[in-house]
């Protein structure tokens, strides 16, 4: 949205403009901030504002009928030095590992098969790309029924054809993370899927057809052309996916609740935990400034790694 | 700019300025200040979802008839933490229905302003003891008692018909009844599809304290022990708690299982489910059930009896609804009013009797007998158990951490059925000590 505006008054056009091309841009810019309005001003109010508190709050013993308490540092020290919220952030960054990493893997695969212009094509695409757009707490209450940890429960009643005992998936402290590791991968996919395809339709096919003059196998095909060509999805799938795994929720709140036994609890269910149930609001806002540097921290390597490569 | 773009970027702002519309009708509208009560709007909050809130509006509806005063309210299943946002932003609303456990919390926090119990209750119509219940740690009276009830043991009497049993009392018998619905075919519809006992052991909010605290007090144990000069101190690691937990690990890890298979991450919501949906033999019930259970599994299918009995005798956890003034309001004399015809017969017996959710469950009106008015024997049952073994929780702390980290720990010794209770225990006394300390009644 910036950047049509300052195209629209930029000291370029200002310079080369006639008088009346320059009145037409900046109608125009003025239009576009016309419309960027609510939204800038709904971002306002519930992105920046309450961030911009949350950061104070980091700072204080909040509680706003009694009067907050400037308190330096000391919910920082209290998050980063307490056992559960550490648990947590192995959790978090064990979640987001397994799951970027499979995500990206599924999600690549799903793209080399389905890519292409057929009608039957597209109706898997749809179908796969479901999980995607239904709503989280949705798809995790599925699950939740579906891995059932009886008999009674479907995944297991397949097991059971192949004679395999009922396993207990969400509900042991040893394959519980595993479990919603693997629903993120199922439900994340496609997302990284529908960029790959994006990615793949712009390699030119004439370099397919030179590699096969070539001698090149359907491996090294991928290997030396697919690979390469797609760096710049990559880029955005991985960004994309670590953040969207670092801050990893819902499916964890659905699903297990932090538990069992801690073994799922993730720095939002911690973090969430803390400032509602806990009424610690200012420990709260400081694990969400953390976790916001955290983000912003990985975002900004990614772009510095990917521009690099690109320049290289 | 191309024009393709203009007009998308357009559309995309048309759509959002469509959004904030409904954004702005939904926010409360200012109270007025006018000293004319009939000209008074009060906002009010319950912890309550569409089919409980009827109950409340039928109650809402006759206060304004008797007074004039409009009432804007609003519920929410998930009223600690709209009022935990609201408490942060520092914009409360006048009037809020909610668990008389969150006394000290709301108080310590500065969130409730103070009562006179003679304002409110003229007549002196609500016991003694119930107006002491609502005592702050500070020795004030900060809130007003509302609605009382116990959880019960809901039990399926049809297949107890059907396996030849009786209802069970002791903890023995619960696990033996338990465990017959679970190996046998109560239902009698020839799948082995059917649970012992539906509990919610999750981390999350508590929930495995909240199923748990009647064992530990049926052996005389206890989470924290109140000394009675305003200080506290943890009773984790008494004996008679460490066995209290042990036997209810016992009956969470018997094998073959009596409990359902996904009971370590069950919100009380799965576990009433299950029950609801005839998965289950045992569920412990609160009396809002009643109605819901009737219609899913027929009135004369289940029943409602005491808790399992321990050495120490029967106990159950006894809970309740407070009204809380809160602070910062700009109709304080609204407040009064409206508080004062919540716990009124008239007020209460609307609670009572409305909608199929009732909000008050055992008044707290002396003049009013919850067997009586609602002529159900059921309800009678609950009255007993409420008065012969009814105990709560500590109000007059905050008492919502320690419930959450004794969750915590319980959901992780029933997750591994080889744990060390004690030692886990142990870790957990460490942690609610420092909880008292910080809150500074630690004794």
């Amino acid at each position: 949205m910036t950047s049509l505006a300052e195209r629209a008054i930029s000291r370029r056009s200002l310079g080369v403009a006639r008088k009346g091309q320059l009145v037409m841009r900046l109608k125009l810019g003025s239009i576009a901030w016309a419309f960027a309005l609510p939204a800038i001003v709904l971002a306002l109010l519930f992105k920046f504002i309450p961030l911009f508190n949350s950061f104070i709050y980091s700072f204080q013993k909040v509680q706003p009928f009694l009067g907050n308490e400037f308190i330096g540092l000391e919910n920082y020290t209290e998050v980063l030095t307490d056992e559960k919220f550490q648990l947590a952030a192995l959790h978090t960054v064990q979640i987001a590992f397994f799951q970027t990493l499979g995500g990206v893997v599924v999600g690549l695969g799903l793209a080399l098969l389905l890519e292409g212009q057929a009608r039957s094509l597209w109706f898997v695409r749809t179908t796969v790309f479901l999980p995607v757009v239904a709503a989280v707490a949705v798809v995790a209450e599925a699950w939740r029924s579906l891995l059932y940890p009886s008999e009674l429960g479907f995944v297991n009643s397949l097991l059971g054809f192949v004679g395999i005992p009922p396993l207990e998936f969400l509900n042991s402290p040893g394959t519980a993370i595993w479990t919603i590791i693997f629903i993120g991968i199922w439900s994340g996919a496609p997302y990284n899927m529908v960029i790959f395809i994006a990615g793949l339709t712009s390699i030119e096919r004439e370099m397919y057809e030179a590699s096969a003059l070539d001698g090149a196998n359907r491996w090294q095909r991928l290997r030396y052309i697919v690979i390469p060509s797609l760096r710049a999805s990559f880029a955005i799938v991985l960004t994309l996916a670590a953040i969207r795994a670092l801050r990893v929720f819902t499916e964890v709140y659905v699903l297990t609740g932090g538990g069992p036994a801690g073994s799922t609890d993730v720095w939002m269910t911690r973090m969430y935990n803390v400032g509602t149930i806990g009424n610690n609001v200012g420990q709260s806002s400081a694990a969400a400034i953390i976790l916001l540097v955290v983000i912003g921290a990985l975002a900004a390597v990614t772009q510095y790694i990917t521009r690099r490569r690109s320049d290289a | 700019m191309p024009k393709s773009s203009i007009l998308r970027i357009g559309a995309a702002g048309l759509a959002i300025a469509g959004l904030t519309v409904p954004l702005v009708a939904c926010s409360s509208e200012p109270a007025t200040t006018s000293p004319d009560l009939a000209e008074q709007t009060i906002e009010v909050w319950t912890r309550s979802d569409e089919t409980a809130a009827v109950n409340y509006e039928a109650i809402f509806e006759a206060f304004t008839e008797a007074t004039g005063i409009k009432v804007d309210y609003v519920p929410d299943p998930d009223l600690a933490t709209r009022l935990q946002t609201a408490a942060a932003a520092g914009d409360l609303p006048d009037l809020v229905i909610n668990d008389a456990s969150s006394l000290g919390s709301y108080q310590t926090q500065g969130l409730l302003v103070k009562v006179d119990s003679s304002t409110v209750d003229p007549d002196g119509l609500v016991g003694e003891e119930l107006w002491e219940s609502v005592v702050g740690i500070d020795g004030e009276t900060y809130g007003v008692p509302y609605s009382r009830h116990v959880i019960g043991a809901g039990i399926r009497t049809d297949w107890l018909e059907s396996l030849g049993l009786e209802e069970p009392t002791t903890l023995e018998e619960f696990t033996e009844v338990a465990s017959a619905f679970s190996a046998e075919d109560p239902d009698g519809d020839g799948q082995d599809n059917s649970d012992g006992w539906s509990v919610a052991l999750s981390s999350e909010s508590g929930y495995a304290a909240w199923w748990t605290a009647p064992f530990i007090w049926s052996y005389g144990g206890d989470l924290v022990t109140d000394n009675g000069d305003g200080t506290y101190t943890s009773a984790i690691l008494d004996d008679a708690t460490v066995e209290g937990v042990e036997a209810a690990k016992q009956l969470v890890c018997t094998e073959p299982r009596v409990v359902q298979a996904d009971a370590i991450t069950a919100t009380t919501g799965k576990a009433a489910d299950l029950f609801y949906s005839g998965g289950a033999g045992i569920y412990s019930m609160g009396p809002w059930q009643m109605k819901g259970l009737d219609t899913n599994v027929g009135a004369e299918n289940w029943t409602v009896v005491a808790p399992a009995s321990g050495p120490e005798g029967t106990q159950a956890l006894a809970e309740g609804e407070n009204v809380y003034l809160m602070a910062g309001s700009e109709v304080p004399v609204a407040q009064l009013a409206l508080a004062e015809f919540l716990v009124s017969a008239e007020g209460q017996k609307i609670g009572m009797t409305a909608g199929d959710v009732p909000s008050v469950r055992l008044s707290v009106n002396s003049t009013l007998d919850a067997g009586e008015v609602r002529d159900d024997e059921r309800w009678a049952n609950i009255q007993e158990i409420y008065e012969e073994s009814g105990h709560a929780f500590p109000s007059a702390i905050d008492f919502a951490p320690i419930r959450s980290a004794a969750g915590e720990t319980l959901n992780a010794t029933y997750a591994d059925c080889s744990s060390d209770v004690a030692a886990q225990l142990a870790s957990l006394d460490d942690a609610v000590t420092e909880i008292l300390d910080e809150q500074g009644v630690l004794g």
